[in-house]
């Protein structure tokens, strides 16, 4: 068995074993429904009608037993001795004369044909609730459980693996192909396993009526089996193929959709179009081929089926004529091949849905597998306390390892409820560094400290409670606006909530609202502007209190005026906790205790605003240039003129 | 902006325009499947002749022709099969392709506001979850749902010739399965319907979930976004377990009265042959002619409840098919030519809702060449003044011209052609970053290319890199530092030569080296074109040619740095007042 389909059935299967036993169960018995229907089709014709096969001579001579009419009435008077159960046993038989039977007599046997008749009927249709709940059951539950871990994996994945897959991809992953593996996987899987019991009735069914005949019937088998692995494998690739196809096309469609405004002010429909179309022509030609192919190997199968109960027809009837076998038991064989031919068809179905499912649950398992290569190591500290000590020592870190290094050999450290502030051109390796301060990454060598704990030493969980950020280009869930400030902090009182908003200067813009703190955020805050937009996330920050706060150049989209306020809070709020701020003001860097100089992910330079100035270098130019707009307004206007080779070495 | 919505049955209509060019194969596949049908009626007859004729009459000398037309049959059948999989896989999966491509146009050329408020989830699932709905049904169903009443009425017949008596009870029998249909169709359509609205909100969460996967970390968020999944998830499946308890108790209703059908006709032909009515080979013909009068009545149920679910896909792909198309291009509409870039505000007023004006009487002259600095507090409406200028919206009031053109008559695709935007967030592709680079202008030369790169100061990056321009930037160019993607961003819209140039904010989050490069290589760029520039920083807005300053949803100031800066209480004066006293206030304390 496929190792996947092992691992799926051991981890998705098993824990409803007792479920999917019952359903076996049933589909056994459900699986000789059709048996047990012939088996009295054939009493009924050979014990109660006894139908006898007519000779040359009879030719053309209508109706059996044309003498016989009588009134139906006339049947009570009868007695007939005869024990009703030796009946069916009796048919079993092959000693075939048997006395012929009066019409009372018949019709006397044919109530007790109708109350069995009616029973199994009945039964039947009870047992056929039971068979679908249960499959509806498992494979609901089956589906939940896998989209749970799936989703869960994700969760716990680093942020290296969302770099590398498109979300839609992703998405079509946990929720298309999971759908798939309940509407046809799952069912039809469940289903198999009646098909297998009635295969095996059905033999063992056909062997008791006549041998002979059964041999005959058997051959038609491994021509089943044959066309079967003439299919397999082209639809199975075309299987696999088209899921590819439809992730391709998520992963595209979402990309463009939710970068409509770039596509717009390219005016790039056309070639947006064409893209669109190259994707969906390839799901249109893999799905035309699947169908084709489907459809011909079930015409096949049924061909072959349908055939070969012809032939059998035939072999049985020559045997009628010649008294090897009753009229009923060849009415019985037919019927038990027809049912022994229809769950083959479906049988060579199914075979294909196993492959298809083979797929699908490689792509579940591919994802389940992925490593995660952040995680809590054991016996993790969990640190009640976070005193604000941060230690980088002779960190390094590349994205991967065909990428250059981004952060190179840093070592700095920050002392207890002091501010950092990180500056460099963009590109410098500012964002990432302090990523790795959130272990969203993890450091390719060298190691951070935070209160003397190696980060990896420290529960996930401890760390980014204890350490957060505001970033740079926030995200926003569509809900409430409290629904967004309280996401890094369940449970905070409304005074709490409004308290932070106050401190973030977003207060009045929320009381300005109709709905006040339960005004909607659309999806991605996009009847936001930038500057509340990062305020919120500002707001959200404060509300959790954090030992340690990474401030992403969290006042770039705001306007000076903001931007001055605000600088007023933040004041306020890093005070007492140590701070990491990313910026491109010098006016910023300067109030904070230290600044840190990045440039291609190197320090360029460490220590106060007068200490870096009385050392030249990068940030006394990135000083130079803030302090006189004048420089830059002349820059601009002279057209790029060459007195500035100075910058361009920076860079 | 609200849509009427339109009635269902017109809906269905508009859908059928999508089916026409495939009606000849359409039509080709309904003939082969009339004749799979008729075909399909013949076994039993043959079967009744073999056991009443050959068997009990004992016509021997007809078994083997008998035998021969019951293999030929299903030989035939299986050709006719595999010719109508052919004719009719084409024409749905075709048709499907073209409802797809044809959203998708659809989807690009709306408003922005559409797009605002639909959402990416919900677009995504109506394109691809609802199509696939549709095509089901259109082309599948509807050819089933035909073959099915041939079945029914053929066989129907052939039961009231092969006994009448057993054939009226039959039809009297029928209306149970109406009555069993009747019953489980409500309950089954409800929990439907709920169990796809809830996976619509699975999918839009899990779309949140997964873009903003950052901020979940941050917050060590995990479990608790688990839970959130795992409750809607659970939601979902309870109502899809309703339908299927619905569904299974719906089909055991059927198994029950097609038992009482089936023992009755059984018990009560086997009487008339006793009585000399009837043959037993027409017994038999006749009860497989009662499952092709019945099976399809069950398929007929079923496909009543498929209907309810396609016709709720079908309203869904209406809502964004006839989502009326705002900015579009009047049917006397020009290319706008070669642009000098005269732009013109005339009393331009805006409102995204009636009677909540984001901008009032904007009136703007702008000379070809100028640099327009747009600046004022956050809100104030300046990204919407270049959202206008791009047409995302059209003003509600007042006329926009371009080199004298208003913007409204000249063809939409000319104009954004024109007119280069860098956005306020860089979103970028997952593609190379030439590809990215070539994004509004794929055929442009090598040299072009790192001309632009050049001027974005991205060339460096570019050939620092692995595979140089052919490095690919991974989902939304998370691998790029937010001032690596601006940058990419503006080489991107320099690229394509517009003649007129808007920055959103590009700069805002450079520092002010990388900045301090990239405007000095604007600055050749803006030579010779208009270009708005909105930016915080005044040491951006100081080599504007004019500067305008915006204050809820009004010009209030506009002018030159030195003309500005001598308006008492003036609001830029305010402004930059709070700019550099922050420099200077950093500098004291050195």
């Amino acid at each position: 068995m496929n190792p996947y389909l092992k691992r799926f059935v051991a981890n998705y299967i098993r824990p409803f074993w007792i479920r999917v036993a019952l359903v076996m169960v049933l589909a056994g018995i459900t699986g000789s429904y059709f048996y047990i229907l012939g088996f009295i089709t054939k009493a009924t014709v050979d014990d109660v009608l006894q139908i006898r096969p007519g000779s040359i001579e009879d030719a053309g001579a209508g109706p059996a037993d044309p003498a016989q009419i009588r009134p139906p009435h006339g049947t009570q008077g009868q007695k007939i001795g005869r024990d009703p159960q030796r009946v069916l046993p009796h048919s079993w038989d092959t000693d075939r004369p048997q006395p012929t039977r009066t019409r009372s007599e018949k019709i006397k046997w044919l109530w007790v044909v109708f109350g069995v008749y009616m029973v199994v009927r009945l039964l039947f249709a009870g047992l056929n609730w039971f068979f679908n709940y249960n499959i509806a059951f498992v494979g609901n539950r089956i589906v939940f459980r896998v989209r749970l871990d799936l989703h869960q994996k994700v969760q716990k994945l680093q942020m290296a693996f969302f770099d590398r897959k498109q979300i839609g991809k992703i998405m079509s992953r946990i929720l298309d192909d999971v759908q798939l593996l309940q509407s046809e996987v799952t069912t039809t899987f469940v289903e198999t396993i009646g098909h297998a019991a009635k295969i095996l009735i059905g033999i063992v069914v056909l062997l008791l009526i006549n041998v002979e005949l059964a041999a005959f019937a058997l051959l038609a088998l491994p021509l089943y089996v044959l066309t079967y692995r003439l299919f397999q494998r082209p639809l199975s690739e075309t299987f696999a193929r088209m899921r590819e196809a439809y992730a391709d096309t998520y992963g595209t469609l979402e990309e463009r959709v939710r970068g409509v405004r770039v596509v717009y002010s390219f005016a790039n429909e056309r070639a947006e179009r064409r893209l669109f179309f190259r994707r969906i022509a390839s799901i249109f030609r893999l799905s035309v081929r699947n169908s084709v192919l489907n459809a011909s190997l079930r015409a096949v199968c049924a061909a072959i089926s349908a055939a070969a109960g012809a032939l059998i027809l035939y072999w049985g009837a020559l045997m009628v004529r010649d008294g090897n076998m009753t009229v009923g038991e060849l009415i019985y064989f037919n019927m038990s091949l027809s049912n022994l031919f229809m769950p083959l068809v479906a049988l060579t179905n199914v075979n294909v849905v196993i492959r298809q499912m083979i797929v699908v649950v490689s792509r579940v398992f591919e994802v389940l597998d992925e490593e995660i290569l952040i995680r809590d190591r054991p016996g993790a500290i969990n640190l009640k306390q976070v005193r604000g000590r941060v230690v980088f020592r002779n960190v390094w870190f590349q994205y991967n390892a065909l990428a250059d290094a981004v952060v190179k050999d840093l070592t700095f450290s920050a002392r207890p409820g002091t501010s950092v502030a990180v500056v460099g051109p963009s590109g410098a390796g500012k964002s990432t560094l302090l990523s790795l301060l959130l272990r969203l990454y993890e450091p390719t060598h060298g190691s951070i400290l935070l209160d003397d704990y190696n980060l990896r030493d420290l529960r996930l969980s401890c760390i980014r409670k204890h350490v957060s950020m505001v970033p740079q280009e926030p995200v926003l869930f569509s809900g409430t606006i409290s629904q967004n400030i309280v996401y890094g902090r369940d449970g905070a009182t409304p005074d709490q909530i409004m308290e932070a908003a106050r401190r973030a200067e977003l207060h009045d813009f929320i009381m300005s609202q109709p709905e006040k703190y339960e005004a909607r955020v659309e999806e991605g805050g996009s009847n936001l502007s930038g500057g509340q937009k990062q305020r919120l996330a500002l707001t959200m920050a404060i509300l959790t209190d954090p030992a340690i706060l990474i401030l992403d150049d969290t006042t770039s989209a705001l306007d000076a005026g903001t931007e001055a306020r605000i600088q007023k809070t933040l004041d306020q709020v890093m005070d007492g906790r140590t701070t990491f701020v990313i910026t491109h003001r010098i006016s910023t860097a300067a109030r904070a205790d230290r600044i840190l100089v990045l440039e291609n992910g190197r320090m360029a330079g460490w220590g106060s605003h007068e200490e870096l100035l009385s050392q030249g270098g990068v940030y006394s130019r990135l000083n130079d240039e803030q302090q006189s707009p004048a420089a830059v307004h002349a820059g601009l206007t002279e057209g790029g003129a060459g007195g500035q080779t100075g910058e361009n070495t920076i860079n | 902006m609200k849509v009427e919505p339109p009635s269902r049955t017109e809906n269905f209509r508009k859908l059928l325009k999508f089916v026409r060019p495939y009606a000849a194969r359409l039509s080709g596949a309904l003939g082969l499947t009339v004749m799979l049908a008729v075909l399909g009626m013949l076994p039993p007859l043959i079967v009744m002749y073999i056991v009443d004729e050959v068997i009990v009459s004992g016509r021997w000398e007809m078994l083997e022709i008998m035998v021969a037309l019951l293999v030929a049959v299903p030989v035939l059948t299986a050709g006719l099969r595999v010719a109508n999989a052919l004719t009719l896989a084409y024409a749905a999966h075709r048709l499907i392709l073209n409802v797809r491509l044809s959203m998708y146009s659809h989807v690009f050329r709306l408003a922005m506001s559409f797009h605002d408020e639909m959402g990416t989830g919900k677009i995504m699932s109506r394109m691809m979850g609802d199509v696939a709905t549709v095509r089901q049904m259109v082309t599948m169903q509807v050819l089933r749902t035909v073959t099915d009443l041939i079945s029914i009425v053929t066989a129907l017949v052939i039961c009231y010739g092969l006994n009448w008596k057993l054939a009226l009870l039959m039809t009297i029998l029928m209306p149970l399965y109406i009555l069993n249909y009747r019953i489980f169709v409500g309950p089954i359509r409800t929990s439907r319907r709920r169990w796809r609205q809830k996976m619509d909100d699975v999918s839009v969460g899990l779309q949140e979930r997964l873009s903003g996967v950052r901020l979940v970390k941050a917050y060590g968020r995990e479990k608790r976004e688990d839970r959130a999944f795992a409750e809607e998830t659970r939601a979902g499946m309870d109502f899809a377990m309703q339908a299927e308890t619905h569904r299974a108790s719906a089909r055991s209703g059927f198994w029950v009265v097609s038992g009482i059908r089936n023992t009755l006709i059984f018990c009560l032909g086997c009487y008339f042959v006793i009585q000399g009515e009837m043959t037993y080979g027409g017994v038999m013909a006749f009860l497989a002619y009662a499952m092709r009068v019945f099976e399809p009545i069950l398929n007929l149920m079923n496909v009543g409840i498929q209907f309810e679910d396609m016709m709720v896909s079908v309203d869904r792909i209406y809502e964004i098919l006839d989502h009326p198309v705002e900015i579009r291009d009047a049917p006397d509409a020009s290319d706008l030519p070669g642009v000098t870039g005269h732009v013109v505000f005339e009393n331009v007023g805006f409102e995204y809702k009636a009677g909540e004006p984001v901008l009032e009487d904007i009136c703007l002259d702008v000379q070809p060449g100028q640099m327009v600095a747009l600046v004022g507090h956050t809100g104030c409406g300046k990204t919407t003044l270049t959202s206008l200028l791009m047409r995302y919206y059209d003003v509600t009031e007042g006329v926009i011209r371009v080199d004298g053109h208003d913007i409204r008559e000249v063809k939409v695709r000319s104009l954004r052609r024109h007119v280069g935007q860098v956005l306020q967030d860089s979103v970028l592709f997952d593609a190379t970053l030439r590809e990215n680079l070539c994004y509004g202008r794929s055929d442009a030369p090598e040299r072009d290319v790192i001309d632009a790169a050049r001027v974005g100061e991205i060339h460096e990056f570019a050939i620092r890199t692995r595979d140089g321009y052919d490095t690919r930037v991974g989902d939304d160019g998370i691998k790029l530092s937010v001032g690596e993607k601006q940058r990419l961003s503006i080489a991107r819209a320099v690229l394509t030569h517009p003649g007129i140039l808007i920055l959103d904010e590009a700069t805002s989050s450079l520092d002010s080296l990388s900045e301090a490069l990239i405007q000095k290589a604007m600055a050749s760029v803006l030579k010779g074109r208009t270009s708005f520039v909105i930016a915080h920083r005044l040491s951006t807005v100081l080599a504007a040619d004019l500067i305008v300053v915006m204050d809820q949803g009004k010009i209030a100031e506009r002018g030159t740095h030195d003309v500005l800066m001598r308006i008492p209480h003036g609001i830029y004066r305010r402004l930059v007042d709070q700019q550099f006293g922050d420099v200077e206030s950093g500098i004291a304390e050195v």
